[in-house]
């Protein structure tokens, strides 16, 4: 972690370490080059506001040294310009503060799960994580493999957790060409992922369709 | 109290014009009284001395354009007193006792009476006072006549000048009230009269030192607000590290927690409303309003399901806008984010886009408690809460929509449902044109 403020950096090294990760804490641009550039890290964090370089500059030097390690940019800086050039010069994740630890530690799994090459078969959104391999979907303590319909149904929502499909499109998510489409499948499908999963595994927004909690 | 500038300025102007005239008519009054009382003084003089025994004037033809009042009364007498002539016998003038020049009354008119003596003969020749009169009188008018002409032409002559220069202190008056605290640019300098000059010039420092005062304080709000997000990210870490140590979480932290969010929240909203004053981007985008609406549900959706609120969408219509994106998601989330906030588990919210010919209406209603009664006008005041209850708004949701709203054109209602039921019904009407689905 790059981060200049003692009372920000105390905090997360705190959470993060009680999540089970471990953490090295610099305090300005220099050191975080240095660190960058030994590597060694799941993933580093970086504030951009920092004395001696600023942290877009300490991004540009780690990618332009060819350093591949994930960065998450943590910043107070909120304006759409500084969010696209931070992701512009190799940042894999923006989050503003203030932020919320679960969504920190969130964001640092799903950056280590994807950079260990997992990301391709694994969808998240908030507690559900769907297996596109082996169809295993787990939502806290209960995980279970999913049939073929549920598996497509689930499938189309974790794609874009938070955005809304509507009946008609994920009946032509789960359906093939040329299949009769049985007019309350789509109720059915939710109601037996609901059962076992829980009520808000999917959410219903009433004459829109469903969708899936981001976080 | 204002004063009307063409109005003094007649004022003046017919003052002075009368002033003038009342002189002139004094001066030519005396000048023309004195000559012509020599004149015709010299004439009655003339007469007396060269009168003859004429046949009485009744006698002679008269003249065509001749007042009666003009004519001269002639008397004569011999030596031994006897009348010899007169010249009108309805006439009769007193014999004067002195020689020279008399002021005499007589036939119930005045007189100026000239008589001449001399031994065997005496001649009395009289005129009538009116007649001097009206040759003075008409004299004085004649002076006056053109200033009395000229007092209602210089009225439509200043008035016609005069309202030219103020047209265009009208135009400039409408460039100063079309200049909303956003503006910019100084007031143009083309075409002001040159006194009125120094005014625009003042009005333009006033422009400029005011555009200065708004932007530090925007630049402070900003700078505040945005020098607040590290505390507050710190304490929420902390609020968090917190929880997460503790096995079953207490209440005291769950307020503390709470207590974090809020001032998120507002410091949030501080910063879009700060946003929001400054000028709008130079490209408005072609925005699908449907999308836009569809993700703002989507994104209350998870909150709505945890607080047991039913929330419906009807946008089955393809609906293209030109607006700001931003700005129009900014407005769509407070929007169906205060309507989820007001509205008690169990309840409803319903969102709804429709469009007709160019105007898109969208609804967002809900079976909160509504607006309360008597304050629906303060709603859109800035740090105005609705709910008397503990609500956790920040207070500026409904001012940053009303901002959006306005530098985007768009007609933004929010009040009590019509329906007979209880709650809000908020309503944005934009210029849109309707796409075909499909």
């Amino acid at each position: 972690m790059v981060e200049d403020d003692p009372m920000i950096a105390e905090g997360v090294v705190v959470g993060l370490r009680a999540a089970g990760m471990s953490v090295d804490w610099v305090r300005d641009g220099l050191h975080g080059e240095a660190a960058l550039r030994d590597g060694g890290y799941a993933v580093a964090l970086l504030d951009l506001g920092l004395p001696g370089a600023d942290g877009l500059d300490v991004l540009k030097f780690a990618r332009s040294e060819g350093v591949e390690t994930p960065v998450l940019v943590i910043t107070a800086r909120d304006g759409v310009d500084d969010r696209v050039g931070g992701l512009d010069l190799g940042a894999d994740d923006y989050l503003v503060k203030p932020f919320e630890m679960r969504e920190l530690q969130a964001r640092i799994r799903a950056l280590v799960r994807r950079r260990a090459g997992r990301a391709t078969s694994a969808l998240i959104a908030g507690a559900s994580e769907l297996n596109t391999e082996t169809h295993l979907f787990s939502r806290g303590d209960v995980s279970e493999v999913l049939p073929a319909r549920e598996f497509a149904l689930m499938l189309a929502l974790m794609e874009r957790p938070g955005r809304i499909l509507s009946r008609a499109q994920i009946e032509e998510r789960i359906y093939g060409w040329g299949e009769e489409v049985e007019s309350n499948a789509v109720d059915v499908l939710i109601h037996s992922i609901r059962r076992k999963f829980g009520r808000d595994v999917v959410l219903n927004v009433r004459g829109a369709g469903w969708m899936v909690a981001k976080s | 109290m204002t004063r009307s500038l063409q109005r003094t300025a007649l004022a003046w102007m017919t003052g002075l014009l009368t002033v003038v005239g009342l002189v002139t008519v004094l001066i030519a009054y005396i000048y023309v009284r004195d000559q012509t009382n020599e004149f015709l003084d010299g004439q009655l003089r003339q007469i007396a001395l060269n009168a003859g025994d004429g046949p009485a004037i009744t006698s002679a033809a008269p003249a065509n354009d001749q007042d009666p009042e003009d004519q001269f009364a002639i008397a004569k007498w011999d030596g031994r007193g006897q009348l010899v002539h007169r010249s009108d016998a309805g006439i009769d003038i007193p014999r004067q006792i002195r020689p020279g020049f008399a002021e005499v009354e007589a036939s119930g008119k005045r007189w100026r009476v000239f008589t001449q003596k001399d031994g065997d003969r005496e001649v009395q020749v009289a005129q009538q006072d009116e007649v001097r009169a009206e040759i003075i009188e008409s004299a004085a008018l004649g002076v006056a006549a053109p200033i009395v002409i000229v007092i209602p032409l210089s009225w439509i002559v200043v008035g016609w000048a005069m309202s030219r220069l103020l047209r265009r202190l009208d135009e400039l008056a409408a460039e100063v009230a079309a200049h909303t605290t956003l503006a910019r640019e100084p007031i143009p300098m083309d075409g002001v009269p040159s006194e009125m000059a120094p005014l625009v010039l003042s009005l333009n420092g006033l422009i400029e030192r005011l555009r200065a005062a708004m932007d530090a304080q925007k630049r402070f709000l900003a700078d505040a607000a945005h020098e607040l997000r590290t505390p507050l990210a710190a304490m929420q870490i902390q609020v968090d590290n917190l929880t997460a140590e503790q096995v079953r979480p207490s209440a005291s932290v769950a307020s503390l927690a709470a207590g974090v969010k809020r001032a998120s929240d507002l410091m949030n909203h501080l910063l879009r409303l700060a946003r929001l004053d400054e000028p709008l981007p130079a490209g408005r985008e072609r925005i699908d309003v449907g999308a836009l609406l569809l993700e703002a549900v989507a994104d209350i959706a998870p909150i709505a399901d945890r607080a047991n609120i039913d929330v419906g969408a009807d946008i089955s219509t393809a609906v293209i806008g030109v607006a700001v994106e931003p700005d129009v998601r900014t407005l769509f989330g407070v929007l169906i984010d205060n309507a989820v906030r007001y509205t008690p588990s169990g309840g409803s919210v319903d969102v709804r886009l429709s469009c007709e010919a160019d105007r898109a209406a969208v609804e967002i209603v809900d079976t909160g408690p509504g607006l309360p009664k008597g304050q629906e006008e303060r709603i859109f005041d800035r740090f105005f809460r609705g709910a008397p209850f503990g609500s956790e708004g920040t207070g500026l949701g409904l001012a940053i929509a009303r901002r959006v709203a306005e530098r985007n054109g768009f007609e933004l209602t929010v009040e009590n449902r019509a329906d007979g039921r209880t709650g809000v019904r908020a309503r944005v009407v934009m210029q849109a044109a309707q796409e075909q689905v499909g």
